[in-house]
């Protein structure tokens, strides 16, 4: 998919500038910018909820599926509902697995209300992959939750997505989230938003470490980027 | 060692409620006992008795179910316009719009005037039926669409990315929320259905009815019978509004 020279704006303020990015399928990449950069404006424009004014498009996906900021759950429907909701079709024994492998197994018949803020955002995350989509969103989703939790979350999703192995566009505020899950790291510009810069890391998801050369080396990098958009004490990094 | 019975939380709900009705009966015999005339304030044990005369009496049972056979029926009619409109008013706000006066006629015109104009129109057994719906269609209309305007936008904006259709979105997101809302106005509407009921009953004054009997008791002066039957009443709207709320946590 390939987004060129998109531009949007909401009256007088211009949120996106000539903004081009390319997601290749089978790939995850990270979207590190300042906080109201128009992060959130990108990934309405990619689901297709929103039209840009000017630039192209191709290669759009018909299938997108969207994981919130917020798990947004029917509090009413159990874990197992709630991802069964976007793909009646799935079997039961396919919704079981994908409860497995978000770690909720013994919980399939609790309501959301019953659920820890990590565990309501994994049934997200299920419910998201059970929708099959060509590619996923996913709006800063670990943003309510402890370091230790939102790592650990990190590497569940890594494993589901290889079982999955589908693009992946993934919003966050973390360098360190985005160092672990990126194929391409992407830093967005603020006022307009524009693609400043794409760092790309080689290393398998599956075998990086947070001590390793190369991460250390990108995190430099990315910690210098961002340094220069905003107050660099909005980025935590490890 | 405590009890374990005095921890239950509907155990001392239970006890608050009877020591409540406890007090008032002390207070209305005292009242009773100053005031020392039967025709205006009769005592707790004389209108007792009248309760055990109006149970034992033949037509006791007949008038209770004649009336809530009307109040169920006005009930239901005012349910199904209130969910139907409702629906269409949550849903369009043209609809609501034209909508609009009609729920405010229904809501404003005072009961009495729907009374009387209801027995001008219809017999005197079915007019207590048009006057509950009256009065019980806008609660469960405005419930209905506070339920639909008060669904979570962020939950739609959710369903419609996932591609939910619009019937699962009904059926997954807006009757869920409708429901919470419909109960809450049911359960209000059903003890405010039956005293207009009664009230209209005791106007139109059908065959045999609780709001005839009222009648009947009044005009033969007997105050302890119109309290007696004021307590029936009370009694069964309770029971009523009861079953509701068991339907509702069901």
């Amino acid at each position: 998919m390939q987004l060129e020279a998109i531009c949007k704006n909401y009256d007088e303020i211009k949120v996106l500038k000539n903004l081009n990015l390319t997601i290749k399928d089978k790939e995850i990449i990270c979207i590190l910018g300042p906080s109201g950069c128009g992060k959130s404006t990108l990934l309405n424009i990619l689901a297709g909820t929103l039209k840009p004014d000017a630039g192209r498009i191709e290669g759009k996906k018909e299938k997108v599926g969207y994981v919130f900021q917020e798990d947004r759950l029917l509090p009413w429907k159990t874990v197992h509902e709630n991802i069964k909701l976007v793909n009646k079709k799935a079997s039961n024994v396919k919704i079981k697995e994908l409860i497995d492998r978000v770690g909720l197994k013994g919980f399939e018949d609790k309501y959301p209300s019953q659920l820890s803020g990590g565990m309501r955002q994994r049934c997200s995350i299920a419910r998201a992959f059970n929708f099959q989509s060509e590619m996923l969103l996913m709006d800063e989703p670990f943003k309510s939750l402890d370091y230790d939790l939102r790592i650990k979350m990190v590497k569940s999703l890594i494993d589901i997505w290889q079982q999955w192995n589908n693009s992946i566009v993934f919003v966050t505020h973390e360098i360190d989230e985005a160092l672990l899950l990126g194929n391409k790291i992407a830093v967005l510009s603020k006022n307009p938003c524009t693609v400043e810069t794409i760092l790309t890391i080689n290393t398998s998801q599956n075998l990086r470490r947070l001590e390793d050369r190369e991460l250390i080396d990108t995190r430099t990098k990315l910690i210098r980027m961002l340094s220069k958009e905003n107050d660099s004490r909005a980025y935590k990094s490890a | 060692m405590k009890i374990s019975i005095f921890k239950n939380k509907n155990f001392k709900e239970f006890l608050y409620t009877l020591l409540s009705i406890i007090i008032l009966v002390i207070c209305w015999k005292v009242l009773s006992i100053v005031v020392d005339k039967e025709i205006l304030v009769p005592s707790p044990e004389g209108t007792l008795i009248e309760i055990i005369r109006i149970i034992q009496s033949p037509n006791f049972v007949l008038s209770v179910t004649n009336t809530l056979i009307r109040a169920l029926s006005g009930f239901m009619i005012a349910l199904a316009a209130g969910i139907f409109l409702g629906m269409l008013g949550g849903f369009f706000k043209p609809m609501y719009y034209l909508l609009r006066p009609l729920v405010l006629i229904n809501k404003a015109v005072p009961t009495m005037a729907m009374i009387l104009l209801a027995l001008i129109w219809l017999e005197s057994e079915k007019a207590p039926i048009l006057v509950g719906f009256v009065v019980i269609f806008p609660v469960i209309y405005e419930n209905v669409v506070e339920g639909i305007r008060n669904v979570d936008e962020k939950l739609v904006e959710m369903m419609k990315i996932y591609e939910i259709g619009k019937l699962d979105r009904l059926k997954d997101l807006y009757i869920p929320s409708i429901k919470s809302y419909l109960y809450g106005g049911m359960i209000a509407a059903m003890g405010l259905n039956l005293k207009i009921i009664i009230a209209a009953e005791v106007l139109s004054q059908p065959k045999i009815s609780m709001g005839t009997s009222f009648q009947i008791e009044k005009a033969n002066l007997n105050t302890a019978g119109v309290f007696a039957w004021s307590l029936i009443t009370i009694v069964i709207a309770g029971v009523l509004e009861q079953t509701l709320k068991v339907a509702k946590k069901d």
